[in-house]
């Protein structure tokens, strides 16, 4: 019986869950921006970064907004339809998959604007936005390279993949930059979450000889800071300042900023000069910037840190730009 | 005062009364039989006084004491062992450890293997029980394991032995040999329960027989004071049909199944070598021998389920080597197995499901990829009307009907093809004494409709009450093939089924 | 001669990351190895591990005290295979089945507590690992001293454990027990063996060390606790179980070989061949292949394995 009563709430649970999350129609005339995401909202990460974007269009731009969360890739289609159709003037997809469907559905809706967020799909009123994680990954090479003493330098990526080898590619240009002949070991793990992985890849090249380790991995990642921070040696951390992590190993970290991605499509739309293409924002839009180098920052020699700073102020300005490679090389 | 006094035992199982009242008592120091036919709930009453099963109601007596075993460990420490129709020993593990197994002896929990082995060899020599102790039981014959099932219990100071059909498996050679031992232990001062259904054996060994049947006793009887008649008639409640050599009606020069120098090797081993043998249209041809012996492997061969090595089989006059099952079944062959539960029904599914098995794809049971429910109905009904099939219903998962009515649609099914040769493998192995005899007929009804019946049992009284002609088979070899009549020797077909090469009267 | 000690730094570099893949796998396959010689086939083993890490850590965590932490761990284990050996033996169901449930299980229920917790921080909480103890004279042999005796106590326990359960399996009464429940649980029952004992025995057996093994992640390689860290290693252990055919050392041997070959492709990833990642990526799988398909047909499982055990049924 008790079993029955709980399957039961269960399945009330679940349907309440489906249907829970879908705001009320919103007033004529002002601006609407709807989100759909992949997962749920407060993951911490990916989701929740997005989410932050959204809030921040209602704060800053007093928008009015509405968002999906848990979305499947089966559903994507029937989430854009429904809020195009409630007459949302922008909705965000929030992931590659995104794109495609976007596609399709602003076919039927010409008046609304989709955004898909690290995507590649366009059409006239479909744009993808990007950020330039590269840049990032480019000043981190150059700094890493100017802590090395051994001439190695190891970064390891999650998987194999366009957006990852970007980001490894701009780290060994950065590092090369600084000393041609500096040798970067890069290994992918084949995973974004299994933490023993990533620090066994690492130790793997710190038996090699590689004193600045690196990593755009995600949870994997950590292992690298963590194998690091072990044998001593410095580290930098990828997507977000992770120097607490490692306080006395992390160097500086790549700052990703999604919610300024987000923010600045809406901004573009708003203001008119939306244009159904990829779009790749970077250190110049403020979506990408390099953490404070807290406890370090008295080990980093001065001209280091200039030297970072007159990089990052090259990019802004549009003198030096990082190319995308997105084939590994040797 | 008697060793062991059950006395109004009851069990039920659910839909079934097992034992209903049932006394027992046996006195110390005799072969006691327990005799009935299959599910007259001997085995029931014996699982119950090892503590197997829990009595619903009823007292049990031993030594003078009230007992209740939980489990079998409270009866092997109260000094009653058993042997179990179906062996309880590890194949994986060895002789003595099997012996051993869940003793905690001197050096405990550590192996003591020399002062085990010690032991056993003085026990087996006490008794007779010839084994090696370092053997894996796997590489044991079916006698010798019954050896270690003995060893066992007299390793655990067992005074009573419960022994369940321990001779259904022996060859007439070694169940003189088990006779001997039995005499060995009552001389030793143990008591034993034997529980059969082979009345000759009763009348030779035991000294006391109590008779069961549908869960009730009969009578118990000093064997002395009784005979084979009379037995049979508590038993089955009337007189035992015997089965002379049947009069040939009609005798053909056709053969319906031919082997020739047919051989197989079965994971390396030679489980079939240069067998070669001809079936006669309206013969019964027999193949004897002991169990494992390559039956299974000939009948697989002959069906088509497993591929022969080297010779040929001619079915029907035409060469089947090549051919699948389902062609085999086509070109005429009927095929009833060993072994119904696994391979001849599917247990879960209903009677009707399990009639059409093999032809469910055919015409007129299915039409297009779509089964038509209402032939299979309408046939199904027939059949079980034709074979006497007990069943609650043509909706009732095969799985509840006794092994005899299980038996009688797996006949029936095999049959309803109209096939030119049956080969039937071990078909009245674990049925009673009606459901027997209903087979048998049914085999001898197809004879005489000039079939062809391959005959594969290791029930040796079986083979000669029906069958024509006899082959035995030992280690995958035909060893002789005798004619069936007045002159037959069994102390040869005996001798053969151990291994002893006979004469080949070929026809 | 430069040449030769880089070679020789190589493998014993290689050999020590081996053994440090391979702690995890050891200790989760020797467990399994009691549950599976006894007739009990727990797919579970992944939640038991990540059970294990999480509550390792927590109490390492809180207490600051390995000891503590390492106790927790195999309750932890304990928790989930404790749960398998009650569905399966007392409510018969599909131990398959319940051990697929349990690997869900345990990861919801340990995320959601560490959220729980410690909340959304942005932070990751730390707990103390165990140092490396130098084992004296044994350490001090060059090169390779350093691999083999200067380990962490993990380490230590795992060889110890291997030679215990050996001992236990092959040597004792004990081991005769279990294998006689795997392969004819009947005919244990009808020597007085208690079968289902036994079974939440080696159930125990199973969950301590499966648990222990998750907290070798939190308590000596990592420090940490997140989502899902334990990503599969479970299942590898399970592959381990068979190709180790249920033997201590088999056990150790294959999960040295898994790990060795996990840790080698992250070593030819460096030497830039310019092969895809994958390619290295598949490579202990690929080994692991390999050596399943070499032994073929060498071993066989326990005959009741996977199936529970019901003394009354006809």
């Amino acid at each position: 019986m008790f079993k029955r009563l709980l399957v039961i709430i269960l399945i009330v649970a679940f349907l309440f869950a489906a249907c829970a999350k879908k705001e009320a129609p919103a007033k004529e005339g002002v601006f609407k921006v709807a989100m759909l995401t992949s997962g749920p909202v407060n993951d911490g990460g990916w989701n929740a970064a997005a989410y932050q974007g959204l809030l921040d269009i209602s704060e800053k731009l007093g928008f009015e907004t509405g968002y999906t969360e848990n979305v499947a890739v089966a559903d994507i289609e029937a989430g854009y339809i429904d809020y195009a159709s409630q007459g949302y003037d922008l909705i965000i997809g929030h992931g590659f998959e995104f794109g495609d469907p976007a596609v399709r559905v602003g076919e039927r809706y010409p008046d609304t604007k989709f955004v898909a967020i690290e995507s590649n799909a366009y059409s006239d009123n479909v744009a993808s936005y990007r950020m330039a994680c590269k840049e990032a990954g480019y000043l981190m090479g150059v700094l890493a390279a100017e802590m090395s003493t051994t001439g190695k330098l190891g970064i390891i990526g999650g998987v194999e993949q366009p957006s990852i080898v970007q980001v490894l590619e701009a780290y060994k240009l950065g590092a090369k930059s600084v000393n041609p002949d500096i040798i970067v070991y890069d290994v992918y793990v084949g995973t974004f979450t299994d933490v023993a992985k990533g620090k066994e890849a690492t130790m793997a090249m710190i038996d090699k000889g590689a004193d600045v380790l690196s990593h755009c991995a995600n949870q994997a990642g950590t292992g690298a800071i963590k194998a690091a921070e072990e044998k001593g040696l410095f580290a930098t951390g990828d997507s977000y300042d992770q120097n607490f992590l490692a306080p006395n190993t992390i160097l500086s970290s790549t700052i990703y900023n999604v919610p300024a991605l987000v923010l600045a499509a809406a901004t573009h739309v708003k203001e008119g000069t939306f244009k159904g293409e990829i779009i790749e924002l970077g250190t110049s839009d403020g979506c990408i910037d390099i953490a404070p180098y807290h406890e370090l920052d008295t080990r980093i020699p001065e001209e280091v840190k200039t030297k970072i700073a007159d990089l990052q102020q090259q990019i802004i300005d549009g003198t030096l730009v990082v190319p995308s490679i997105e084939e590994r090389t040797i | 005062m008697p060793d062991l006094i059950m006395k109004d035992i009851y069990k039920g199982f659910p839909g079934v009364v097992a034992n209903d009242n049932v006394n027992l008592t046996i006195e110390k120091g005799e072969i006691h039989a327990l005799l009935g036919e299959n599910g007259a709930g001997k085995t029931t009453l014996m699982n119950i006084l090892y503590g197997i099963y829990i009595k619903d109601s009823g007292i049990i007596t031993w030594k003078g004491k009230e007992v209740s075993f939980k489990s079998p460990r409270d009866a092997i420490e109260s000094g009653i062992g058993m042997v179990h129709q179906h062996f309880m020993l590890v194949p994986t593990l060895s002789v003595a450890q099997n012996i051993t197994l869940g003793l905690k002896n001197k050096g405990y929990p550590f192996y003591n293997k020399k002062k085990v082995i010690k032991d056993i060899s003085e026990l087996s020599k006490k008794y007779g029980l010839h084994v090696d102790p370092n053997e894996l039981i796997s590489r044991l014959s079916v006698g010798a394991r019954q050896r270690v099932e003995i060893l066992k219990s007299l390793y655990r100071n067992a005074e009573l032995l419960i022994l369940d059909e321990p001779t259904a498996v022996l060859t007439p050679q070694e169940t003189d040999n088990f006779f001997t031992i039995l005499k060995k232990l009552k001389n030793e001062g143990h008591s034993v329960i034997i529980i059969t259904h082979r009345i000759p054996e009763v009348m030779k060994i035991t000294d006391k027989v109590t008779i069961l049947k549908d869960g009730k006793n009969v009578a118990t009887v000093n064997t002395s004071e009784t005979n084979e008649n009379e037995l049979s008639n508590y038993m089955i409640g009337r007189s035992l049909k015997t089965f002379s050599t049947r009069e040939k009606t009609n005798e053909s020069k056709e053969y319906g199944l031919v082997l020739e120098n047919v051989s197989f090797k079965s994971r390396n081993l030679k489980a079939l070598v240069d067998i070669s043998f001809q079936v006669k249209k309206g013969e019964i041809f027999g193949i004897a021998g002991v169990d494992g012996n390559g039956q299974k492997e000939l009948a697989e061969v002959i069906t088509g389920i497993c591929k022969l090595d080297s010779g040929t089989i001619i079915l029907a006059g035409k060469n089947i080597n090549k051919s699948n099952f389902k062609t085999r079944k086509k070109a005429g062959l009927a095929y009833i197995t060993d072994d119904r539960q696994y391979e001849g029904l599917v247990l879960d599914m209903d009677v009707s499901e399990n009639m059409i098995l093999k032809d469910y794809d055919q015409e007129p049971f299915s039409k297009n990829c779509i089964i038509n429910y209402k032939v299979v109905r309408e046939k199904t009904e027939q059949r079980i009307k034709d074979y006497n099939i007990k069943t609650p219903g043509i909706n009732t998962p095969i799985r509840l009907l006794s092994g005899g009515n299980q038996q009688k649609a797996i006949i029936a099914r095999e049959l309803a093809a109209g096939p030119s040769v049956v080969l039937a493998c071990q078909p009245t192995r674990g049925l009673d004494i009606g459901a027997t005899e209903f087979v048998r007929q049914t085999l001898i009804d197809k004879c005489n409709e000039n079939l062809s019946i391959l005959l594969i049992s290791a029930d040796l009284e079986e083979i000669v009450s029906i069958c024509d002609r006899i082959a035995v088979i030992f280690e995958g070899r035909i060893v002789g093939i005798v004619t069936n009549g007045t002159d037959l020797n069994l102390n040869e077909i005996g001798l053969m089924m151990a291994g002893h090469i006979g004469e080949t009267v070929n026809s | 001669m430069a040449e030769a000690g880089t070679t020789l730094y190589f493998i014993v570099t290689l050999f020590a990351a081996s053994i440090r893949m391979a702690v995890p796998l050891t200790l989760a396959g020797l467990g399994e190895t009691f549950s599976e010689r006894s007739g009990v086939l727990n797919i579970g083993l992944e939640g038991i591990m990540l059970s294990g890490a999480f509550f390792s850590f927590m109490a390492a965590f809180i207490t600051q005290n390995i000891l503590i932490g390492v106790i927790c761990g195999c309750l932890g284990g304990l928790l989930i295979s404790m749960i398998h050996a009650y569905m399966s033996f007392k409510c018969y169901v599909n131990q398959t089945i319940v051990g697929i449930a349990l690997n869900f299980f345990s990861l919801g229920l340990t995320s959601f507590l560490f959220l729980a917790y410690f909340g959304r921080t942005t932070t990751v909480p730390q707990c103390p690992v165990v140092k490396p103890i130098k084992i004296p004279l044994l350490s001090d042999i060059p090169i390779v001293g350093d691999v083999l005796f200067n380990q962490d106590i993990f380490v230590y326990f795992t060889v110890f454990a291997c030679f215990v359960s050996y001992i236990i399996l092959y040597k004792t009464v004990w081991g005769t027990n279990i294998d006689s429940i795997g392969e004819h649980p009947k005919a244990a029952d009808t020597v007085g063996l208690n079968v289902k004992r036994t079974r939440y025995v080696t159930a125990i057996i199973n969950g301590c060390l499966g648990g222990l093994g998750g907290a070798y992640l939190t308590l000596a390689l990592l420090g940490f606790f997140m989502e899902n860290i334990t990503s599969g290693k479970g299942f590898i252990a399970l592959v381990v179980v068979i190709l180790g055919r249920r033997h201590p050392f088999g056990v150790l041997f294959a999960a040295l070989l898994v790990g060795a070959a996990e840790a080698l492709q992250f070593r030819l990833q460096t030497l830039g061949l310019g092969l895809p990642s994958q390619v290295f990526i598949m490579l202990p799988y690929v080994v692991t292949v390999i050596v399943l398909l070499f032994s073929i047909g060498k071993s066989s499982d326990p005959a009741a394995l996977g199936i529970s055990y019901k003394r009354s049924s006809r």
